[in-house]
C-alpha cells in the first residue's frame, strides 16, 4: 500500500454536540443559503425529530434568517431513484436555493443525489449513472455550490460525511454507486439527541454497519494511515458503547460516542482504495432483491463472510482483537486471533438482539439460494474485488 | 508617568504635567485600606487644556486623516506594548481596583490586546467607502457614502474594569480617527495613566490621546457640557448617566452610556444543575459583584429552591476571601468603605423587607487585613421581585433568589425591572432556552453562561440600561459620523431640466 498513490480529501466540515442542530440557520446563512428545504422520512416525522429541527428556523424570531420553504420527508429505506426525481421536482417547485438531508443512509444519500441532478441539470438521476455506477474525479468533477448541510439520525452509514452514495434501481433490482468528490455535505451535524428515540434494533444495526465500514476499510488492500486510525477507533468505540446504549437509550455519552465512530467509520471504508468490500457486495444484493435492511444485512454477512475469506482478513487479525479489547488473543497466532473476533463479532451481534441466520430475515432460504449468487456478481461495488463464485456459495451456506 | 515629586500626572499633548494649581487626591489599596498612591487632580481648567491639545491634534489631521490601514498597524503595536508592560500595568490594576491579580493576568490583560488587535482589524474592514448604485435620475451622478471620525470624544470609564472598560472606548475611539480625552475613576487612575506613556511608545501622536483624573462632579461634568467635545461615552452608574446626558444635550453631543442592571438570570426546571449552580455562582461573585451585567436576580423553579441554593451555598462558603494581590485568593475586597457600608445597607434593607438571609451578609476582616474593605458572598432566598434588593442595583456580592410557579411567570418577573443590560437561562432543552431567550428584555442573553462577552459583539442596554452599543463593527460605527457625497457626472446646463421643471429657472 505504501507505494499506491493515496488521495484522501474529507471536505465535509463536521459539527458535533448534543444540541448542535440548533445551529442549522446559522450554518446555512454561513452558506450563503436563503431558502432550504428539508428532506427527511416517515419515521422521523412521526417521532417528532422533522418538528424538532425546523422549529430551529423560527427560534429566537420568526423570519430573521435563512426560511425553510419545504419539507420533503417522503423518503423511503433506501434511497430510491424514482423518489430521487421527484425530490429534484419538489426543490425546484419551491424555488429553493439549499438542502438539508435530515435522516440516515437512505435520506443522505438521496439528498446527495438530489444535489447531483440539479448541478446537471437534469431531471432523472438514472440516466446520468449508465449501468448503475458514475465515478467522477476532478478535474471535471468540480464543486457544485448548492448548500448542503447533512443531519445525521442514526449512527451508522456515516452517510453524512461520505463523497458517495447508493441508489436503488426498482427496476433492474440493483444498488448502484455514485462517487463524486463534491457530492457530500459541506456540513454535517452530529446530535446525538436526535438518536435517541432509535428503535434498538435499529440502534444495533446501524451500529453493526458502520463495524462493517471499519472492519472492510482496514482489510482493504488499500487501507493507509487515515483509514487504519479511524477504522481501528471505530470499531473499539462501538465496542465500548453499543450494549451500554442499548441498555438505557438516554445514554447521550454513548450515543455522541456512536455517532463519530460511525463518522469515521465510513471514512475508513471510502478512502481504503482500491477497496476490498465483500461484505458490503452480499448486503447490497440481499437488500435490492428482498429490501433487507442494510444495516441488519450487514451485521449478518459480516462474520459470514470473515469466515468463508480469512485471507484478507488474517493480517489485521491481531490488530483487530486489540482493538475490541480481546486480551486474550494478544500471544496467539493470527489464525486463532481470527477466531477470537469472529467469536465477539457473533457474540455482540446476539446480545444486540440481531439475527444470527437466514430464517430470522424473513427470506426465503431456496429463493435465496437461486437469485443471490447472480445478484453478488452483478452487483457494481464487486467490480473493485470480484469474489469467486464457490466462495459466494460458502458466504451464503455459513449464513444460511 | 511619575512628576519630580512623585506623583502621578496628568497627560496632556503628550506630557506627563500637574494639575493646575497643583492639587493631588490619594489613591487607596482596597485590600489594605492603605493608601498606594498620590495623583494629580484635574479640574475644569485642565480638561479645558486638554480638550484643546485634543482638538488641535485632530483638526491637524495628523491622525485623522491617516489611512485606516497606517492607524490599524499603530493599533497592533499598542496591543503589542500592552503585552511589554503587563506585569506593571497588572499590579497598579490590583493595587487601586481590587482586581484579583489571577483574573487580570489571566484574562483582563489578554483581553484588552486582544481589543486592540480587534479594532485595528475591524477599521480595516468598516472604513471601507460604500458606492451607491449607478441610479441616473435626475441626472447622471455617482454617490458615495464615506464614514469619519466624530472628533473629540470624552472617555469617562468606571473604577469596576478600569484597564478594559477604559479600552472599550479608548480602542474603537482611535481606530476610527478621533482623538480623546480620558477621564479614570477617582478610585483607579493608575493604568489609564500608564496607557497615555504606553500608547505614546506605540507611536500614536501627540494630543490624540489626554489623560484627565479627578472627580466626576468637576471634571466629568467640564467634558459633558465642553462646546469642544464631540462625542461623550460613558460607562458607570444610571443616575450619572442620566446626568451626563443633560450635560451634553447643551451642544447635541453624540452619547454613548452603558449603564446599570439588575440582571435576571434563569434556571428552567430542566437545567442540568451541574453547570447551572457554579454559573450562577460566577454570574453574582465575578469580582464581587461589581460588573455591570452581573446575574444578580436569580429565578429558580419553586419546587427546586431548595436543592439549588444549598448547592450553592455549599460551593460559596469553599471561597477564600483575601487580598487581591494573593494569588491563592477568589474574592478580593470591594472598592472603598463608602460602597462596602452600601452594600450592608442593602444586605439590612433585604431583612427588612422579609427576604430570608441564608449565606453571608457581613463585613469580613482577614488577619492582618483589618482594614481592607471586604465583604462576605450574600444570598437572599424568598424575595420579592418588588423588594429593593431585587430592583436596585446593589454592585456587591449579594444575590436575591426569586422562586417561580411557572415559565411565564418566570419572564415577566425578568423584565418587571428598569434595567435591561444582561439575561441569562439554563435549560437543556436548547429550543426552551431560545424561546426564553427572545422574550428577555436585555442587550445580551446567555444560555447555560455568563460573562461571555466578545469583542466582536455589540454589548450596551435596553431600558435604562443604557444608550447605543459598544465593541463589534456597532461599536466602531458608534466613533464616525456618515457622510453622503453626491457627485453629479454631467457639466451639461441641458441635463439640469429638473432646475426648470421644480423652480422655473431659466438661466
Amino acid at each position: 500500500m505504501s507505494k499506491t498513490l493515496l488521495t484522501y480529501h474529507m471536505r465535509t466540515q463536521v459539527l458535533q454536540a448534543p444540541g448542535a442542530s440548533a445551529m442549522l440557520p446559522e450554518i446555512l446563512a454561513q452558506l450563503g443559503c436563503r431558502r432550504a428545504v428539508l428532506f427527511a422520512d416517515q419515521g422521523l416525522t412521526k417521532a417528532g425529530i422533522t418538528a424538532r429541527v425546523a422549529q430551529w428556523f423560527d427560534l429566537p424570531h420568526k423570519g430573521q434568517g435563512p426560511q425553510l420553504v419545504g419539507i420533503f420527508d417522503k423518503i423511503p429505506q433506501d434511497a430510491e431513484s424514482s423518489m430521487i426525481d421527484e425530490g429534484v421536482r419538489f426543490y425546484r417547485e419551491q424555488g429553493a436555493d439549499g438542502l438539508i438531508a435530515l435522516g440516515g443512509g437512505s435520506v443522505q444519500d438521496s439528498v446527495k443525489c438530489i444535489k447531483f441532478v440539479l448541478d446537471k441539470g437534469g431531471k432523472n438521476i438514472l440516466s446520468l449513472m449508465p449501468g448503475n455506477f458514475c465515478f467522477e474525479t476532478p478535474p471535471s468533477a468540480k464543486p457544485m455550490n448548492i448548500p448542503h448541510v447533512g443531519i445525521a439520525t442514526t449512527a451508522g452509514t456515516g452517510a453524512e460525511v461520505s463523497p458517495a452514495a447508493v441508489v436503488f434501481n426498482s427496476k433492474d433490482k440493483i444498488k448502484g454507486d455514485l462517487a463524486h468528490p463534491f457530492v457530500g455535505p459541506d456540513v454535517a451535524i452530529l446530535d446525538p439527541e436526535l438518536t435517541v428515540s432509535l428503535p434498538p434494533k435499529l440502534t444495533a444495526a446501524t451500529a453493526f454497519d458502520a463495524l462493517t465500514h471499519a472492519i472492510e476499510g482496514i482489510a482493504s488492500p488499500g487501507a493507509n494511515v487515515f483509514t487504519d486510525a479511524y477504522g481501528f477507533e471505530a470499531v473499539s468505540a462501538i465496542f465500548r458503547n453499543l450494549l451500554p446504549v442499548l441498555e438505557k437509550p438516554a445514554y447521550i455519552e454513548g450515543r455522541n460516542a456512536l455517532l463519530g465512530a460511525s463518522c469515521v467509520a465510513i471514512l475508513s471504508f471510502v478512502y481504503a482504495v482500491p477497496g476490498a468490500y465483500p461484505v458490503h457486495n452480499f448486503a447490497h444484493a440481499i437488500g435490492a432483491h428482498f429490501r433487507v435492511h442494510h444495516g441488519t444485512a450487514n451485521a449478518l454477512f459480516l462474520t459470514a463472510v470473515m469466515e468463508a475469506m480469512p485471507d484478507l482478513y488474517l493480517p489485521r487479525a491481531k490488530d483487530l482483537a486489540r482493538a475490541m479489547d480481546l486480551r486474550a488473543a494478544a500471544g496467539q497466532n493470527a489464525e486463532q486471533a481470527l477466531a477470537e473476533v469472529i467469536a465477539a463479532l457473533k457474540d455482540l451481534r446476539r446480545q444486540s438482539g440481531l439475527p444470527d441466520r437466514f430464517s430470522e430475515l424473513g427470506v426465503n432460504a431456496s429463493s435465496a439460494m437461486e437469485v443471490l449468487p447472480m445478484a453478488v456478481m452483478r452487483d457494481p461495488i464487486g467490480l473493485i474485488y470480484p469474489i469467486p463464485l464457490e466462495i459466494i456459495g460458502q458466504v451464503l451456506q455459513n449464513a444460511l | 508617568m511619575h512628576l519630580a515629586n512623585g506623583e502621578y500626572g496628568l497627560f496632556i499633548d503628550g506630557k506627563y504635567v500637574p494639575a493646575e494649581g497643583g492639587a493631588t487626591f490619594k489613591v487607596v489599596d482596597p485590600s489594605t485600606g492603605q493608601v498606594a498612591a498620590e495623583v494629580a487632580k484635574g479640574s475644569e481648567k485642565d480638561v479645558d487644556r486638554a480638550v484643546q491639545a485634543a482638538r488641535k491634534a485632530f483638526d491637524s489631521g495628523d491622525w485623522s486623516r491617516r489611512s485606516p490601514e497606517e492607524r490599524a498597524q499603530v493599533l497592533e503595536a499598542i496591543a503589542l506594548k500592552i503585552g511589554e508592560h503587563a506585569e506593571e500595568l497588572a499590579f497598579l490594576e490590583v493595587q487601586s481596583s481590587g482586581a484579583t491579580l489571577r483574573r487580570v493576568m489571566n484574562a483582563d490583560l489578554l483581553s484588552v490586546m486582544e481589543l486592540f488587535v480587534r479594532c485595528a482589524r475591524l477599521t480595516r474592514e468598516i472604513s471601507k467607502k460604500e458606492v451607491l448604485d449607478a441610479f441616473p435620475l435626475p441626472g447622471p451622478n455617482q454617490t458615495m457614502v464615506v464614514r469619519e471620525p466624530i472628533g473629540v470624544c470624552a472617555a469617562i470609564a468606571p473604577f469596576n474594569f478600569p484597564l478594559i472598560l477604559a479600552s472599550w472606548k479608548l480602542a474603537p475611539a482611535l481606530a476610527m480617527g478621533n482623538t480623546v480625552v480620558l477621564k479614570p475613576a477617582t478610585y483607579t487612575p493608575l493604568t489609564a495613566i500608564a496607557l497615555g506613556k504606553i500608547c505614546q511608545e506605540a507611536g500614536l501622536p501627540d494630543g490624540v490621546l489626554n489623560i484627565v483624573p479627578g472627580p466626576g462632579g468637576s471634571v466629568g461634568e467640564a467634558l459633558a457640557g465642553h462646546p469642544d467635545v464631540d462625542k461623550v461615552a460613558f460607562t458607570g452608574s444610571t443616575v450619572v448617566g442620566r446626568r451626563i446626558m443633560q450635560v451634553a444635550s447643551g451642544t447635541i453631543k453624540k452619547v454613548t452610556l452603558e449603564l446599570g442592571g439588575k440582571s435576571p438570570n434563569i434556571i428552567l426546571d430542566d437545567a442540568d444543575l451541574d453547570i447551572a449552580v457554579p454559573g450562577s455562582l460566577f454570574a453574582f461573585l465575578l469580582h464581587c459583584g461589581q460588573v455591570c451585567e452581573s446575574g444578580t436576580r436569580l429565578f429558580v423553579p419553586r419546587k427546586m429552591q431548595g436543592e439549588i441554593v444549598e448547592r450553592m451555598v455549599a460551593q460559596a462558603k469553599q471561597l477564600k476571601i483575601g487580598s487581591a494581590m494573593d494569588l491563592s485568593c477568589d474574592l478580593g475586597p470591594v472598592i472603598s468603605k463608602q460602597q462596602m457600608e452600601t452594600i450592608l445597607s442593602y444586605v439590612e434593607a433585604g431583612k427588612q423587607e422579609g427576604a430570608k438571609l441564608v449565606l453571608g451578609g457581613k463585613r469580613c476582616q482577614p488577619a492582618g487585613l483589618e482594614d481592607g474593605f471586604y465583604v462576605e458572598p450574600t444570598i437572599f432566598t424568598d424575595v420579592n421581585n418588588k423588594m429593593r434588593i431585587a430592583q436596585e442595583e446593589i454592585f456587591g456580592p449579594v444575590l436575591s433568589v426569586i422562586p417561580y410557579d411557572t415559565v411565564e411567570e418566570a419572564v415577566a418577573m425578568a423584565n418587571d425591572s428598569m434595567y435591561g443590560l444582561a439575561g441569562g437561562v439554563w435549560s437543556r432543552d436548547h429550543a426552551k432556552a431560545l424561546q426564553v431567550a427572545g422574550q428577555i428584555r436585555a442587550g445580551t442573553v446567555w444560555i447555560n453562561d455568563w460573562h461571555m462577552l466578545r469583542s466582536d459583539a455589540p454589548f450596551g442596554g435596553y431600558k435604562q440600561s443604557g444608550l447605543g452599543r459598544e465593541l463589534g463593527r456597532w461599536g466602531m460605527e458608534a466613533y464616525t459620523e456618515l457622510k453622503t457625497i453626491n457627485m453629479s457626472m454631467t457639466l451639461e446646463r441641458s441635463q439640469r431640466g429638473w432646475y426648470d421643471r421644480m423652480l422655473g429657472l431659466k438661466g
